[in-house]
C-alpha cells in the first residue's frame, strides 16, 4: 500500500502542486521527504523556465 | 469413445504397447492403445502394490481425450524426454502423489467447450498449447517454465476462472476466433524478448478483469505487443521490476488499458510510430520516479481515451517528453500528482471528456490545445501552467463544447513566458483564476469570461496585458495591479479600444497604466491612485476607491 502526501509551492508563475506516493512503510526522514519535494519543485521550474519552441501543433484523428 | 486405465505399474506408453492398458481399472491388460477420442486414467489400481512407478511416454505426440490421474497411492511419473502431450478433453493432475517429467509441448485441442484443466500445483516442463475452438477453464493455477517458453492460445476460449497463467512468453497473435476470459485471474509473463504479443488482434476477445503482470527482472530487452485493441478488449499491464529496455505501445493505435510501472526501472522505448494516430490508454497511468521515458521524435504520443469512471494518472514526478492527449466521450482523466510535458513535441489536447486537476499543477511543455469534442476543465484548485512564448500558448482551438468548472477551491491558469505569449480563450467562460505569471505581455484573444484576473509578476517585474480590440471581457472580480516602480500595463493589441465588464462591486487596482480600455458593466472601476491613464479610456476611475461607507464613522471615544 502506498500513502500520499501532497504538496504545494508557490512562486512567481503560479502555485505548483504535486503529489509524493510513498509506500506506507517507507523509513524517509522528514529531511529526505522535504528533498524529494524541494527536487520536484526545481525540476518544475526547470521545465517551465526553459520552454521549447513551439512546433505546428498536431490535432489527433 | 473408450475408457483405458493404466495397470502394471512401470511402462511405455506409446503407439504399440498394449501391455499397461486395460478396458478397467486394475483389469486385464492388452487393451488397445488410447486414441484421441479415449479417456485414460492413472489410479489406485495402476501401480502394483502401492510402489512408485513411471509412465514414459514415446513416439510423440501422445494422445488422449480426458487424462485423469487421481487417487494414486504410490508415486507416479509422467515422463517423455521430449515427448508432447494433446489432449483432446480435460486434463487432472493430483495434488500429491504425482511428478511431471516429460518435456514435450502440451497441447490441448478440444473442439467443444466446457473442458478443464487442474495442474493442482504440477508445473508442466514445456510450452502448452490451446488450440481447438472449444474451451477450457483453468481448476488451478497453470504454470509453464519462465524464460522463453511460450503459452499459445490459437483458437478457443481459455477461462482463467480466479487463478494465476505464469509463463515465460504468451502469444494469441492471429485470426481465430479466440477468448481470454480472465475472470478474476491473472497472466503473469517472467521471460525475456517478446513476453507478451497480442499484435494481430483479429478474432480475439478478452472479458473479465483483464490484467497481465509482466514480471521479468534483469536488463535484457522486453518487448510487450498489445495489438490495437478496443476499450473492452484492452488488458492491463503491470511492469513490476526490472531495468530492461521496453518497447510497449510503438505501434499507431496499439492500447492498454491500465498501465503500472512502480518497480519498473529500464527505459521505455518511444511512444506510437510515425503516423498520425497515437497510442491509446483506457485507464490509469503510473509511472515510476526509477524509469526513463524516451522523447518523442516523430509519433502523436498517447492518448487517453477511457470512456466511463475515472482514469487516474499519476507520474511520481516523471516529465512525460511526448504529447498527451484527453480523448474520451464522458471519461474523466484526474490528475493524482503533477503532471509535466516537455520537449518541442509535448502539447497536451483536451478532445473530450473531463481533464480534472484535482488540485495538482498541469503544465504542458508546448501548448494546450482544445480539439473537436464535448470537453471539460476541472481545477479543484489545480493550476494549468502555460509557459511556452507563442501567440497559442493556451489555445481554445475548438471552444464549441469546452467548459470549465472550479470545483472545490480556486482554479487557475498561469501565463509564465519571459517573452509575449497568447491567451486563446474562443470567447468561453472560464471559472478560474487567468494569472499573468511572467514578464512576457500576455495577449487574450476573444470574448472571455474569467471568474477572476491576477498579475504574480508584480513582485518581479513590470509586464502587460493586453487585450484584443473591439473584444469584451467579463470578470467577476479584477485583482491584476502592478506594485511600485513595476507598472502592470493594460491596453489593446492594436489601436483601437477593448472592453472590460464587471456587473457589480468594486474593482480596486493600483499601479497600472491604462490606454484604450473601457470599463463598463455596472461596478466601479477604480485604476488606484498610483495608476496611470494612456489615453483613450472610458469608465475607469484613476483614484483609490472610496473607504467603505462608515469606515471613519464608527469610533469610539475615550474621556
Amino acid at each position: 500500500m502506498t500513502m500520499k502526501i501532497d504538496f504545494s509551492f508557490s512562486s512567481q508563475y503560479g502555485t505548483f502542486s504535486d503529489a509524493l506516493h510513498l509506500p506506507d512503510d517507507h523509513a524517509f526522514t522528514d529531511a529526505e521527504i522535504e528533498t524529494m519535494k524541494q527536487q520536484r519543485f526545481d525540476n518544475w521550474i526547470a521545465v517551465i523556465t526553459a520552454p521549447p519552441v513551439e512546433e505546428t501543433p498536431i490535432e489527433e484523428v | 469413445m473408450a475408457d483405458r486405465y493404466w495397470v502394471g505399474g512401470t511402462g511405455t506408453w506409446s503407439s504399440t504397447n498394449t501391455a499397461n492398458w486395460s478396458a478397467s481399472s486394475g483389469g486385464a491388460t492388452g487393451a488397445s492403445v488410447p486414441t484421441a477420442s479415449d479417456n485414460v486414467f492413472f489410479d489406485v489400481n495402476s501401480n502394483v502394490g502401492t510402489g512408485a512407478f513411471t509412465c514414459t511416454m514415446a513416439n510423440t505426440p501422445r494422445v488422449c481425450n480426458d487424462f485423469t490421474a487421481s487417487g494414486l497411492d504410490g508415486t507416479m511419473t509422467l515422463a517423455g524426454s521430449g515427448i508432447g502431450l494433446t489432449v483432446s478433453g480435460s486434463l487432472t493432475f493430483p495434488a500429491t502423489n504425482f511428478t511431471r517429467t516429460y518435456t514435450g509441448t502440451t497441447t490441448f485441442n478440444a473442439t467443444t467447450t466446457g473442458k478443464t484443466v487442474t495442474t493442482n500445483g504440477v508445473a508442466f516442463g514445456a510450452g502448452v498449447t490451446f488450440n481447438g475452438v472449444g474451451g477450457w477453464t483453468l481448476g488451478s493455477a497453470l504454470t509453464v517454465p519462465t524464460g522463453s517458453t511460450t503459452t499459445t492460445l490459437t483458437n478457443g476460449t481459455l477461462n482463467l476462472a480466479s487463478y494465476t497463467l505464469s509463463t515465460g512468453l504468451f502469444n494469441s497473435s492471429n485470426s481465430n476466433t479466440r477468448t481470454i476470459a480472465f475472470g478474476t485471474g491473472q497472466i503473469s509473463c517472467t521471460g525475456t524478448g517478446t513476453v507478451w504479443t497480442t499484435a494481430t488482434i483479429t478474432g480475439l476477445t478478452t472479458t473479465g478483469t483483464q490484467v497481465v503482470n509482466v514480471t521479468s527482472a534483469g536488463s535484457t530487452a522486453i518487448t510487450v505487443s498489445t495489438g490495437a485493441l478496443s476499450e473492452a478488449n484492452s488488458i492491463s499491464y503491470n511492469f513490476t521490476g526490472g531495468t530492461y529496455a521496453l518497447t510497449f505501445l510503438d505501434v499507431t493505435n496499439y492500447s492498454a488499458r491500465s498501465v503500472n510501472f512502480t518497480g519498473y526501472a529500464g527505459t521505455l522505448a518511444e511512444l506510437s510510430d510515425p503516423a498520425a494516430a497515437p497510442v491509446i490508454i483506457y485507464g490509469d497511468l503510473t509511472l515510476s520516479a526509477g524509469m526513463t521515458l524516451t522523447a518523442s521524435t516523430t509519433g502523436n504520443g498517447l492518448s487517453f481515451r477511457k470512456t466511463s469512471g475515472t482514469s487516474n494518472i499519476t507520474t511520481n514526478g516523471k516529465t512525460i517528453p511526448f504529447i498527451l492527449t484527453f480523448n474520451g466521450v464522458g471519461g474523466t482523466f484526474q490528475l493524482q500528482d503533477a503532471l509535466t510535458t516537455s520537449g518541442a513535441t509535448s502539447d497536451i489536447n483536451l478532445n473530450n471528456g473531463t481533464l480534472n486537476l484535482n488540485g495538482k499543477t498541469l503544465t504542458p511543455g508546448s501548448t494546450f490545445i482544445t480539439g473537436t469534442g464535448t470537453k471539460n476543465l476541472t481545477f479543484n484548485g489545480g493550476t494549468l501552467i502555460c509557459p511556452l512564448a507563442v501567440s497559442s500558448a493556451f489555445n481554445n482551438f475548438q471552444p464549441t463544447g469546452f467548459t470549465t468548472t472550479a470545483g472545490t477551491g480556486t482554479g487557475t491558469i498561469s501565463m509564465t513566458a519571459a517573452t509575449a505569449k497568447g491567451f486563446v480563450g474562443g470567447g468561453s467562460t472560464f471559472n478560474c483564476t487567468l494569472n499573468q505569471g511572467g514578464a512576457g505581455a500576455l495577449t487574450i484573444t476573444g470574448s472571455n469570461t474569467f471568474s477572476n484576473i491576477t498579475n504574480t509578476y508584480k513582485t518581479t517585474g513590470a509586464t502587460s496585458i493586453l487585450f484584443t480590440a473591439a473584444t469584451t471581457s467579463t470578470f467577476t472580480d479584477w485583482n491584476a495591479s502592478g506594485e511600485s516602480t513595476r507598472l502592470l500595463t493594460i491596453g489593446s493589441v492594436t489601436a483601437a479600444s477593448h472592453t472590460l465588464s464587471k456587473a457589480s462591486g468594486t474593482v480596486s487596482a493600483d499601479f497600472l497604466s491604462i490606454s484604450r480600455s473601457t470599463a463598463t458593466g455596472g461596478a466601479g472601476w477604480y485604476a488606484g491612485a498610483n495608476s496611470t491613464d494612456g489615453g483613450n479610456n472610458s469608465g475607469w476611475i484613476f483614484t483609490a476607491p472610496p473607504a467603505p461607507s462608515g469606515s471613519n464613522s464608527n469610533f469610539l471615544m475615550f474621556f
